[in-house]
C-alpha cells in the first residue's frame, strides 16, 4: 500500500511525471475556447487573458521541481 | 515584550476590529453575510485564498515540518496548490459560479440528491470544527512557548476577537481583513526568513551547515524524497515522492481547491465570472512565493540550532522570532502570527456556518423562512463553530505536530470528495446511490487504513480516492437514475 515495489527507482522520475503534469495542463488550457476564458472580463487588455498567466506558473514549477 | 511591539500588536487588533465592525453595516442579506454581495475583486479573493490556507500552520507546523523534513515541505504549496488552482480556477470554479450555488454540498445535493448533500454538509461541518482545532492549537504553542500566555487564555481571546468581526461582517469582512493579513504575513515572513539567512552566510551557508550534519539531513534539500524512509524507531518518516505525486498531487489539493467550501467561497463572492478564474490563478502566484516565508526559516533553523539536541519542530518558529527579530519586527511578527490564525478561523467559521444554514438548517429543518431569520442562523452558526473548534482542541494535542493532524483529517474526506465532483462534472449516468456508496465506502477505507497505522497518510488519501472512485462506478450502474433524471 505504499508503493515498496516502486522504491528502488530514483525519486527524480517524479520531476518528470510533474513536468508531463504541466504539459499536460498546458495544452487543455491552450485548447479552451477563448470565448469561454473572456466571460466577465471588464475588458480585453492582453494582460487579461488568462492562457498566459498559466506559461510563468508552469515554467516556475518545472524549474522548480528540476532544480531541486 | 517590548512595548513598542505591544503596540505593533494592539494597533492591527485595533484596526482589524474597528474594519470588521465598520464592514458589518453593509451586511443586509444572506448573500451579503455569505457571498459579500458578489462584489470582490480578483486580486482581493486570491489573497484571502492564500492567506486563509497558510494560516499559522504553516508559521508554526509547517516551519516544523520543514526543520523535521526539509524542503519536501515546499511541496505542500507548490504541486500541493498550484496545478490544482490552475484547473479549479478554469474548469471547476466557473461551473460553481454559472450555477449560482452558495456550497459545495449544494452543487453536489444537485446531481446526487439531499442524502449525499446532508452527509456532506455535517462532514464538512465536522472537517471544519477540527481544522479551527489545529488552528487554535498552532495559536496556543507560538503564544505559550514565546510569550509565556496561558494557552487556554490566548484561545478564548483571539477566538473572541474573530468572532466579533466574522459574525457581524460575514464574507466581505473576512476578506477585507485577509488582504491585510496576508500583506503583514508576506512583510514579516520574508523578513526573519532574510535574517536567518544572512545568519547562516546566504544559500552557500545553508547548503554546507546542512552537508556538516550528516546522515540526518542528507535528504533536507531534496523535494521529492525516496520511497520507505523510516526514523530510528522504525516508523515511515518525510513524505515519500509517490505519496507527493499521487496523494498530494491527484486527490488532496484538487479536492481542498475544488471541493473545500472555505476556499470555493471566496470565488463565488466574485463580482464576474472573470475575476472568479483569475483570483485562484493569481493566487497560484503567490502560492509559488511562500515557501520563501515559511518553509526557508525551518531549514535555516535546522543549522543555526544544530548545537541544541531535542528542538520541538513546533517551538521552532517562535524561537527563530525570539533570536533574531529585532524589536518592532517582533511586533510585526507577533501581529503576522494573529494575522495568519485569524484568517483561517474567519475563513473556516463563515463557511462551515453557510453549509450550517444552507445546507443543514434550511434544507432539513426550517424551509422558506425569512433573508432576516437566516441571517441570524448564520451568525450564531459562525458563533458555534467557533465554540466547536475550541472544543477540538485536546483531540488536536494527541498528535505528534500540528501539521500532520490537519493533513490526516483531510485525507479521511477529501478522496471521497474529489470522487463525487469528478463524478458530477464528467460523467452523466452517476446517481445518488452511487454517490452514497462512494462516500461511505471512501471514508471508510481511509479509517481502516489509518487504522491499520503502517500506510502513509498521502498514500491512504490516493488509496481512499480510488475505492471511492470504483464505488461510485459501481452503485450508479447497480443504482441508475432513470433516463428521465438523467436529461434533467
Amino acid at each position: 500500500m505504499n508503493f515498496e515495489w516502486i522504491g528502488a527507482e530514483d525519486p527524480r522520475w517524479g520531476a518528470v511525471l510533474h513536468a508531463l503534469l504541466w504539459v499536460a495542463i498546458l495544452g487543455w488550457v491552450w485548447r479552451l475556447p477563448p470565448e469561454e476564458l473572456w466571460k466577465g472580463a471588464p475588458d480585453r487588455s492582453r494582460w487579461r487573458d488568462l492562457r498566459w498567466w498559466v506559461v510563468p506558473l508552469a515554467a516556475t514549477q518545472v524549474g522548480l521541481y528540476f532544480l531541486f | 515584550m517590548h512595548w513598542i511591539d505591544t503596540t505593533v500588536v494592539v494597533v492591527y487588533l485595533g484596526a482589524t476590529l474597528l474594519l470588521g465592525l465598520w464592514l458589518a453595516r453593509r451586511v443586509r442579506s444572506t448573500s451579503d453575510f455569505f457571498l459579500a454581495g458578489r462584489r470582490l475583486p480578483f486580486w482581493a479573493i486570491g489573497m484571502s485564498l492564500v492567506v486563509s490556507d497558510i494560516g499559522a500552520l504553516e508559521m508554526v507546523g509547517g516551519t516544523g515540518n520543514a526543520f523535521r523534513y526539509g524542503i519536501t515541505q515546499a511541496n505542500f504549496e507548490w504541486i500541493g496548490c498550484v496545478p490544482a488552482m490552475v484547473v479549479g480556477g478554469l474548469l471547476f470554479i466557473p461551473l460553481y459560479w454559472r450555477l449560482g450555488v452558495h456550497s459545495i454540498p449544494e452543487f453536489l445535493g444537485r446531481t446526487y440528491g439531499p442524502g449525499v448533500r446532508g452527509v456532506l454538509a455535517i462532514v464538512a461541518v465536522i472537517f471544519m470544527s477540527a481544522a479551527l482545532g489545529v488552528f487554535f492549537q498552532a495559536s496556543a504553542s507560538m503564544l505559550e512557548g514565546v510569550l509565556g500566555w496561558n494557552r487556554w487564555h490566548s484561545i478564548v481571546v483571539t477566538a473572541a476577537i474573530v468572532a466579533v468581526y466574522t459574525v457581524g461582517g460575514g464574507l466581505g469582512a473576512v476578506v477585507v481583513t485577509d488582504v491585510i493579513q496576508c500583506a503583514i504575513l508576506f512583510v514579516g515572513g520574508i523578513a526573519i526568513a532574510a535574517i536567518a539567512l544572512a545568519e547562516v552566510g546566504g544559500f552557500g551557508g545553508l547548503r554546507e551547515g546542512l552537508a556538516a550534519l550528516g546522515d540526518d539531513t542528507q535528504h533536507h534539500l531534496e523535494l521529492l524524497q525516496p520511497v520507505g524512509l523510516e526514523n530510528e524507531q522504525g516508523e515511515l518518516w518525510g513524505f515519500p515522492w509517490t505519496g507527493v505525486l499521487l496523494g498530494l498531487g491527484f486527490v488532496l489539493s484538487p479536492a481542498y481547491w475544488i471541493g473545500n467550501q472555505a476556499i470555493v467561497q471566496r470565488t463565488l463572492g466574485a463580482r464576474s465570472e472573470w475575476h472568479a478564474r483569475a483570483a485562484m490563478l493569481f493566487g497560484a502566484f503567490l502560492k509559488v512565493v511562500v515557501p520563501l516565508a515559511f518553509v526557508l526559516p525551518g531549514l535555516l533553523a535546522v543549522v543555526l540550532l544544530a548545537e541544541r539536541g531535542g528542538v520541538d519542530p513546533n517551538e521552532v518558529y517562535p524561537d527563530l522570532i525570539g533570536r533574531f527579530a529585532p524589536v518592532g519586527l517582533r511586533g510585526l511578527l507577533y501581529a503576522a502570527f494573529l494575522a495568519a490564525l485569524m484568517s483561517s478561523v474567519d475563513s473556516y467559521a463563515n463557511s462551515a456556518a453557510t453549509v450550517l444554514t444552507r445546507d443543514l438548517y434550511a434544507r432539513f429543518l426550517w424551509r422558506r423562512r425569512s433573508e432576516r431569520h437566516y441571517l441570524l442562523v448564520g451568525r450564531l452558526g459562525s458563533l458555534a463553530i467557533i465554540a466547536a473548534g475550541i472544543a477540538m482542541v485536546p483531540i488536536v494535542d494527541r498528535y505528534a505536530t500540528i501539521y500532520d493532524a490537519f493533513q490526516s483529517y483531510l485525507s479521511f474526506f477529501q478522496g471521497p470528495t474529489l470522487a463525487l465532483l469528478f463524478g458530477a462534472v464528467l460523467w452523466r449516468r452517476v446517481s445518488p446511490g452511487g454517490g452514497i456508496a462512494c462516500l461511505v465506502g471512501g471514508i471508510g477505507a481511509s479509517v481502516i487504513l489509518h487504522r491499520a497505522g503502517d500506510v502513509h497518510w498521502l498514500h491512504i488519501a490516493w488509496w481512499s480516492f480510488c475505492v471511492a472512485m470504483l464505488l461510485l462506478v459501481a452503485g450508479s450502474l447497480v443504482f441508475p437514475r432513470s433516463a428521465r433524471e438523467v436529461e434533467a
